[in-house]
């Protein structure tokens, strides 16, 4: 196996944001001439053409230096994980080309889950959480398609500003992948690929006149990658050095703050109203900031800059305070966040 | 003929002492120059002199072994030595046994608990413990301490993160108040798989805390079965691990962080796990020709080369404390990127009929102001009396037209300006006249007509 090193972990990141960068370029211009363009609604934030071809563009451009990191570098990815993510993908493109309807959708996320669980890694202890250690493997699995669904739709419910889902992966890739590397290299590379290939859709995701949006093929592509990791991370068999700095269920709450805080106070606010918690509005935190008057960009970089805070906060103080604390904490911040920023 | 003077020199590391052991025996060390050979009907005393020969002494048991021994074979029992005696171990854990006044006796009020096979089992501050190992289909990474008073052993509760899944077949070393194991297997709960686990863990006795140190740098794959075939002779704050297919081995120091390769010749005997080290003599039987009988043996290690030396963990905390750094100033980077891109960016207005707007919002129109982005827009400079042209009326004074445009064109700046934090319409010298004054759209700003669907 070839060792991750700086620089081939730099030539893969640099390769994978300049082919999602073209890509991303090449598909809108596909799209567009073809009309397949984004509608413009009264929920919209966008009045110029748009197309949701970022996903596609990411989904193709992992695909590509994938290809290139199995043949040159070994990349491995376990083929059931690789199996469930490629389906999800496919699942959005359908999506993004023929609106499936909501039903429909959340029966294939469950059947791509349950590919995914295939590959062995499941939540099967609460690593100390309520005082629970491991738990059956039938309540493990469950678990485990639970929240391989609820990160997926958060991820889709959250890309509703210019870059924020964008900025969103970024962290949670350049955070995980340190702990998945020092545990194993083989899957080292897919990191620095799946970063390159956001950062390349972003240029055109914050682009006002070409405007790209992931649509829902990025957001079930990407949310499935992220859920997988979420699994790898606590599923108890694999020793990570992330439990020598914090509690394993933590950190994935905490790497996923704001699509997790923001989809629950959505789906609470939305059943307070006695509405569907899947119905279209705008009542996510992300909107409030677009209202009070914050940019695109000024709201999606305060929400990273924000959620990236209390991440670090929580990775200092639990050597300290331990993990009741850390709750209390990041409880803590988010209710200051909420009345400094978004109330 | 080099490799024949090669193994005439290394043959000459070995001493061949004269007493031939018969039957099964167990190595055990006593000392920092001599050790037992137990056998089941009594106990050889060995001293190492200073030219590394075994001088020894040979002293029946007064009284039989206990029964229970009569059915496994002497080199399956445990071993190890506190200030108190020599205490031996039963497989699996359980039953205990001291060598007292010339006797194996039993010491335990306890059975043979089956739960703790290949576990790890050592004296510490004149107590005994057993720590993991195999048991009823399950692998176990607890510590249990052997009650003297009661005969039996009571669970010792731990802190930290042990190894989640067990240590089976593990490799230990005991250095003053740590225990240290590694280069073991775990089986997951319902599972028929041993994993091997590729990590260094350490017990603190003092504070019964685990610490995961690190990864292995020098990780072997080999399976459970060859593991279990394998020597692991502890070696002061080491430990001699040598598998039997390979013909080298190796010296495992995590004080140090250090591992120590030594490769063999062909012709040096097999060391098993019934062996010991004193010093850096390392204490194994051998069998004799007709392999009805074994020999003890010693290899001087000291007189051997070392092949190679590397680290033995990657410590994986300060690693990742360092890529912890690396992804802050990544974080740092492409924040402060944005944030320049974004205030040195184009921002684009659309202009419709009555109104203009961008991502933030929609900001009305007067038809006045409407005629004067109409005029502005595309252009990079407007002269005023392009804008004064706009509102000619030829029942008004030409001081009242300038007023008017001045008005419309303040207002508006101001409107703009209270909804979108900036100015628009710029009034600057002409660079052609410096009498004129010219107009122009903010550099950074953009205005295109209304594009829609």
């Amino acid at each position: 196996m070839v060792e991750i090193t700086f620089i081939n972990t730099a030539l893969f990141l640099l390769l994978s944001v300049v082919t999602s960068f073209f890509l991303n370029r090449y598909i809108y211009n596909v799209f567009s001439n073809n009309k397949i363009l984004d509608p413009i609604t009264s929920r919209s934030s966008h009045k110029s053409v748009a197309t949701r071809s970022g996903g596609l563009s990411v989904f193709l451009s992992i695909c590509i230096c994938y290809a290139i990191a199995y043949s040159t570098a070994n990349l491995v990815v376990d083929p059931y994980a690789f199996l469930g993510v490629m389906f999800m993908a496919i699942t959005g493109i359908a999506d993004d080309f023929f609106n499936v309807r909501y039903r429909e959708k959340f029966f294939l996320q469950i059947f791509a889950g349950i590919i995914i669980l295939q590959a062995g890694y499941t939540i099967d202890s609460f690593h100390g959480i309520f005082g629970i250690y491991e738990i059956p493997s039938g309540l493990a699995k469950t678990i485990t398609l639970f929240v391989f669904l609820v990160i997926v739709n958060a991820l889709n419910l959250i890309d509703g500003l210019d870059g924020l889902a964008a900025l969103i992966l970024i962290k949670f890739f350049l955070f995980v992948a340190g702990i998945v590397i020092i545990n194993s290299q083989e899957m080292g590379l897919f990191f620095p690929i799946s970063v390159g290939a956001v950062l390349g859709f972003m240029a055109h995701n914050f682009n006002s006149s070409k405007k790209v949006f992931l649509g829902d093929t990025g957001s079930l592509f990407l949310g499935s990658i992220v859920a997988f990791f979420t699994f790898y991370i606590l599923d108890s068999s694999n020793d990570l050095v992330i439990d020598s700095f914090i509690s394993r269920p933590l950190f994935c709450i905490l790497v996923l703050i704001y699509p997790l805080t923001d989809t629950l106070r959505v789906i609470l606010l939305r059943s307070f109203k006695r509405q569907s918690p899947f119905v279209a509005d705008r009542i996510h935190l992300h909107h409030r900031l677009v209202d009070k008057g914050y940019r695109h960009w000024e709201a999606s970089l305060m929400i990273f800059i924000l959620s990236t805070l209390i991440l670090i906060a929580n990775l200092f103080a639990f050597q300290f305070i331990g993990l009741f604390f850390c709750v209390v904490l990041t409880m803590g911040l988010l209710v200051l966040y909420y009345y400094l920023f978004f109330k | 003929m080099i490799k024949k003077i090669l193994i005439l020199f290394t043959l000459s590391f070995f001493s061949y002492s004269q007493n031939d052991v018969k039957g099964e025996y167990l190595i055990v060390q006593n000392d920092s120059t001599s050790f037992y050979t137990f056998t089941k009907k009594g106990a050889y005393f060995s001293k190492l002199n200073g030219s590394g020969r075994i001088i020894y002494d040979y002293v029946p048991y007064k009284n039989p072994v206990p029964k229970s021994l009569d059915r496994i074979s002497l080199n399956s029992l445990s071993a190890t030595r506190s200030s108190k005696g020599i205490y031996f171990l039963y497989p699996g854990g359980g039953i205990v046994y001291k060598y007292l006044n010339s006797s194996i006796v039993r010491i335990d009020d306890s059975f043979a608990h089956r739960n703790q096979f290949s576990g790890f089992f050592f004296s510490y501050n004149q107590e005994l413990y057993l720590l993991g190992g195999y048991g009823y289909w399950a692998t176990k990474s607890y510590l249990t301490k052997f009650n003297f008073q009661s005969g039996s052993w009571d669970r010792i509760e731990t802190y930290g993160s042990p190894p989640k899944h067990g240590i089976n077949q593990g490799s230990f070393i005991k250095d003053g108040d740590s225990v240290f194991a590694f280069d073991f297997f775990s089986k997951k709960t319902g599972s028929a798989v041993n994993e091997k686990n590729s990590s260094l863990f350490e017990l603190n006795l003092s504070t019964m805390n685990w610490n995961k140190k690190g990864m292995l740098l020098d990780f072997s794959e080999k399976g459970i079965e060859e593991k279990i075939m394998a020597a692991k002779i502890p070696k002061g704050d080491g430990l001699i691990v040598k598998y039997q297919s390979d013909d080298f081995f190796k010296v495992f120091t995590p004080k140090n962080n250090l591992v120590s390769t030594y490769k063999l010749e062909d012709k040096i005997p097999k060391f098993g796990n019934n062996a010991i080290s004193i010093g850096s003599t390392v204490v194994f039987g051998s069998n004799s020709a007709d392999k009805t009988t074994k020999k003890i043996v010693t290899i001087d290690l000291g007189k051997l080369n070392v092949d190679k030396k590397q680290q033995m963990v990657m410590d994986q905390n300060q690693m990742f404390k360092r890529y912890l750094v690396f992804v802050f100033i990544f974080l740092v980077l492409l924040t402060v990127s944005l944030f320049t891109y974004f205030k040195n960016y184009v921002t684009i207005f659309y202009v419709s009929n009555n109104a203009i707007r961008n991502e933030k919002g929609t900001l009305l129109l007067t038809k006045d102001e409407i005629s004067v982005l109409n005029i502005l827009i595309n252009k990079k400079e407007t002269e005023n009396s392009v804008l004064l042209n706009l509102f000619d009326d030829k029942t008004k004074s030409a001081d009242s037209i300038i007023k008017r445009k001045n008005k419309i064109i303040k207002d508006f700046n101001f409107k703009f300006f209270s909804f979108f934090g900036k100015e628009l319409i710029l009034k600057k010298v002409s660079k052609r006249d410096s009498r004129q004054v010219v107009y122009s759209i903010e550099n950074r700003t953009k205005l295109l007509y209304e594009e829609m669907p």
